[in-house]
């Protein structure tokens, strides 16, 4: 990690956040109050309205001065606002580690986002649990809404180091299969993985009925392929090289990868899933606000 | 398609360069860690088969190149049937422009009359014929011209101060017989004078040019000629303050001449002499040019004369000669002749011989005793000559040393007993150019030939004259083979390998070291017939009066012998040719070679001392009016061989097979094969 607890913290960044509302599309059951309009009532802490009380109901819902001043039995009801769970999927594989140019590697990028969505999160009263992997979950923070748990998160995030291949849809699988509660899914990955398998591991989340965020890292020059000269390309998960002529194979290779990111947009949009592709060159905060604006708009 | 020059072609395997090339070179590519590799290979695979393409598309055009520039070399000429078979004349149209042909006949010269016969000609020929015009004395010439270029290029045309030289066209014609197209009329027309030298070319001709025709006109005066020429000039020598030159006048023309012969030089008075010359007389008139008292031969070792006739008559170009007359800066040789009995006898008496045979210069010899000679004796002379290594020193070896950098010759005979010691100090001191270190005692011959013609301090005419001596039926009885040191050369050789002469130059002066005796105790040479040839040219130039002057087609040749040794120490001297322009010229040895005359007139060197070359015409080239129809028939059919177009084998009756050259449109696409060689290579880096 290239900074510390501190730096995702930054109060200048964080004010721009501060400033923003994430709310969930769908309500999730939570124990906290919040933001968030809950589908339940009756088992709340802010009153809704009084109805009259049928033999059955419980006693202690019984509004007594009511009583005392009408002599009806009504029962009080209550809106209850709940918090939800925020799961944040970290993808730490090796390819998360390239950085092209001057720009910062891409994980680095993406702990960056990690960060400040944990402090969002937490600053709403939001269970927020992280989750990095690679080829398995490699570390796993279980939920909490405790300030504090921010510690927790930030120096998690710092310790993390890269490495192995990505398996993303297996992880996805192994998430959904193990939360308990329902959430917000953020996956913060490059997707580099079968894309049929990511489709499938993100359905799955959204069968479970998960809201689910992908945020797409990538480098500037993984989609611009800016090099020049004759490269000798090394994959830095599988090891494989490929020697080519950039100047040459540039707008071949923005071709594909503009069409594998349209497929990305289609498939995610089809499972009604939030997409948004995050370029390490451009600030963060920029990207997220942009982000932010467009998740307010859709609510 | 046929080709000129085919040789050339072999400049095509020049491609194997690009092929090897392309065949060994490797890119080097940069490593970098990617992630998103799977984008990458369907284009890469798309690249490296483009690339590939575009590297055998490189290779190809680079080849392509290669090749056709060789091609182009090669001379191609595209050969084509021309419909109709209808024959072309190829007219080469030869025309003298040489000095004599300025001769003024009435109120025009002959080279105007000339022009105007040729422009008639070129007129009369056919529509289609090509013309090719030969310059013979400038050596111009432009082929493949249609009328009206021709005609231009003929009023072009102008008189140059030389003399007709026929190599050229001659050559220029049988290649034109070579490369004509099959069924073309090859004719040829020559308009001249026909002066002796043109005429004993064409008559010198070893291989006559094939031609379909060949006429000629010949340009000579309407009316007897009226033309007389100083065609030479020698210096008899210098006596006392009076210098005697002898002066060839011809009358060339048919009527008798009176003129006056005018000598002068800068400075000097000149000298006069009426002439009367019968038609067709050569006559020697001598001419006293009076030095005066001042003159001084050390700061005037040049003078220019100008010998010329007044008054002018028709051809002026003829009537003056000039004559560069190198006056020695001494007259008197020194020689100090060191001894130790009679051996030197025969020495003597050939320096006896030498002193008598040149009139200009004397020898003084004085002999002394080995055991009495004194530094003070050795600075009067100019060369000293041991008669055998010397057995002791009385003297200091630095006089000697000083003696030899001073200008001074130091010549030592060997015998077969002699002081080793003292040897090898005065070869260490560098008085004695190689040290003798073993006798070899056997019958050996000197070479026929010195080794090297050009060295200072030794005269090649002499070398030369030597050599009818044969020095190599000489016997010598043996020799000294000795240590040489890189600084001394070794000038003539014996036929088995060790050396006969050794020179050592050092500061103005030189060592020299003879390899046999004095006398005849080691062989036969000093009593021989060429002893005395020998001794003259041990001694080096003798101090004679010299005179250069040189016609306009030689390469002038100055001897710097008699002028001032600082001036031989250089290598290149700037010089003025004799159309004003500032040039330079190479000195080797002590001879200085000019560059090739422009125009007639002075070649000199640019300096405190001035050496003067004068460039005149060929001795003949003036003579106008000598040559007779049935000469010059008679040359020419000697010079051409005439053959018939349809006489050709392999050829249709009738056809007419053109053979264009295409180096046009070679070049063309050459350039257009580099551009495009440069647009793939830019677009193989982007």
């Amino acid at each position: 990690m290239a900074g510390t607890t501190r730096d995702y913290l930054d109060p200048i960044f964080l004010s721009k956040l501060a400033n923003m509302e994430l709310v969930a599309r769908c309500a999730v059951e939570g124990f906290f109050s919040g933001l968030h309009p809950s589908p339940f009532q009756g088992f709340s802490v802010e009153y809704s309205d009084h109805r009259e009380y049928y033999p059955g109901d419980e006693v202690k819902f019984v509004d007594w001065k009511i009583f005392a001043r009408t002599d009806r039995l009504c029962i009080k009801r209550f809106h209850q606002e709940t918090n939800t769970c925020v799961y944040i999927l970290l993808d730490v594989s090796k390819s998360m580690a390239f950085a092209g140019g001057q720009a910062v590697r891409k994980v680095d990028y993406a702990s960056f986002l990690a960060a400040a969505l944990s402090y969002l999160m937490l600053k709403q009263g939001d269970s927020t649990a992280l989750v990095q992997f690679a080829e398995r979950i490699r570390t796993q923070i279980p939920p909490a809404s405790k300030r504090t748990h921010l510690n927790a998160i930030l120096t998690a995030l710092q310790r993390s180091s890269v490495g192995g291949r990505t398996n993303l849809a297996g992880v996805l699988h192994t998430v959904a299969e193990t939360t308990k509660r329902r959430g917000l899914i953020i996956l913060i990955s490059d997707l580099l993985d079968d894309q049929g398998d990511i489709s499938r591991g993100l359905a799955h989340l959204k069968f479970l009925k998960h809201d689910v965020i992908v945020f797409h890292v990538l480098d500037h020059q993984e989609l611009e392929l800016d090099y020049e000269g004759l490269i000798e390309f090394e994959d830095m998960e599988s090891k494989d090289k490929v020697r080519a002529f950039p100047q040459s194979i540039r707008s071949g290779y923005q071709q594909r990868v503009g069409e594998f990111l349209d497929d990305v947009r289609k498939t995610l949009g089809k499972n009604d899933i939030d997409y948004c592709q995050l370029d390490t060159s451009e600030p963060l905060d920029r990207a997220l606000i942009a982000y932010l604006v467009k998740r307010r708009r859709l609510m | 398609m046929s080709f000129l020059q085919w040789t050339f072609l072999l400049g095509a395997l020049a491609v194997a360069g690009p092929v090897l090339a392309h065949l060994l070179s490797k890119p080097r590519f940069r490593r970098v860690p990617f992630t998103m590799l799977r984008f990458l290979r369907s284009g890469q695979r798309e690249s490296q088969s483009r690339r590939k393409l575009r590297d055998l598309l490189v290779l190809l055009l680079r080849c392509a190149i290669i090749t056709l520039i060789a091609v182009l070399f090669a001379r191609p000429m595209l050969h084509r049937q021309e419909r109709g078979g209808e024959q072309r004349s190829l007219i080469h149209v030869a025309l003298d422009d040489s000095m004599s042909m300025s001769y003024r006949d009435g109120s025009r010269t002959l080279f105007a009359r000339m022009i105007e016969a040729a422009c008639d000609r070129v007129r009369r020929a056919p529509e289609k014929a090509r013309f090719s015009i030969y310059a013979l004395a400038s050596r111009r010439s432009i082929d493949g011209l249609n009328k009206q270029q021709a005609l231009a290029e003929i009023k072009r045309l102008a008189v140059v101060p030389a003399s007709a030289d026929l190599a050229d066209f001659l050559s220029a014609l049988r290649q034109a017989g070579r490369t004509a197209p099959a069924g073309d009329r090859l004719r040829v027309c020559i308009m001249s004078d026909f002066a002796p030298n043109a005429l004993r070319q064409f008559e010198q001709v070893l291989q006559p040019a094939p031609v379909h025709e060949w006429t000629y006109e010949l340009i000579q005066p309407s009316d007897a000629a009226e033309n007389t020429a100083v065609t030479g000039a020698r210096v008899v020598g210098v006596a006392g303050s009076t210098l005697d030159v002898d002066v060839t006048v011809s009358n060339r023309g048919g009527t008798a001449q009176e003129r006056t012969l005018v000598a002068q030089s800068p400075d000097l008075k000149e000298a006069r002499a009426d002439v009367a010359l019968a038609p067709k007389e050569q006559r020697v008139v001598r001419m006293q040019m009076d030095l005066g008292r001042t003159f001084s031969r050390s700061e005037r070792p040049s003078l220019p004369v100008e010998l010329s006739l007044a008054p002018a008559d028709r051809l002026a170009a003829d009537d003056t000669y000039r004559l560069a007359v190198h006056v020695p800066a001494a007259t008197s040789t020194r020689v100090l002749l060191v001894r130790k009995a009679q051996e030197t006898f025969l020495f003597e008496t050939a320096l006896e011989a030498l002193g008598q045979k040149s009139s200009a210069s004397t020898l003084d010899v004085r002999t002394v005793a080995e055991d009495r000679v004194t530094s003070g004796q050795i600075n009067w002379a100019d060369i000293v000559v041991f008669s055998c290594l010397p057995a002791e020193l009385r003297y200091r070896t630095r006089d000697l040393e000083t003696f030899i950098t001073g200008g001074g010759k130091v010549i030592f005979f060997a015998t077969t007993i002699g002081n080793s010691k003292i040897a090898e100090r005065l070869w260490r001191e560098g008085v004695l150019p190689a040290l003798p270190e073993r006798w070899v005692e056997e019958t050996m011959y000197p070479q026929a030939r010195p080794c090297t013609r050009m060295c200072p301090g030794f005269d090649d005419r002499t070398a030369r004259s030597l050599s009818n001596y044969r020095p190599d039926k000489i016997a010598v009885r043996g020799c000294w083979l000795c240590r040489v040191p890189a600084e001394t050369r070794c000038l003539w050789r014996f036929n088995n390998g060790p050396g006969l002469l050794y020179s050592k130059p050092a500061g103005l002066g030189s060592a020299v070291l003879v390899n046999t005796s004095i006398d005849d105790s080691l062989g036969l040479l000093a009593k021989s017939s060429a002893w005395v040839a020998f001794c003259s040219y041990l001694l080096g130039e003798d101090q004679e009066t010299r005179q250069f002057s040189f016609s306009t087609g030689e390469r002038p040749v100055l001897s710097l012998a008699g002028s001032s040794r600082a001036q031989q120490r250089l290598a290149v001297v700037p010089v003025e040719n004799c159309d004003g322009g500032k040039t330079r010229a190479r000195i080797e040895g002590d001879r200085l070679f000019l560059p090739a005359p422009k125009g007639l007139g002075w070649m000199k060197t640019l300096g405190a001392t001035a050496l003067y070359a004068g460039i005149n015409l060929p001795a003949d080239e003036t003579d106008i009016g000598s040559a007779t129809s049935e000469l010059v028939t008679d040359a020419l059919t000697r010079a051409f061989v005439t053959t018939e177009p349809s006489s050709r084998e392999g050829e249709p009756a009738r056809a007419s097979l053109e053979r264009k050259p295409i180096w046009k449109t070679l070049a063309w696409v050459i350039i257009l094969l580099v551009l495009l060689e440069s647009t793939v290579t830019s677009r193989l880096k982007r």
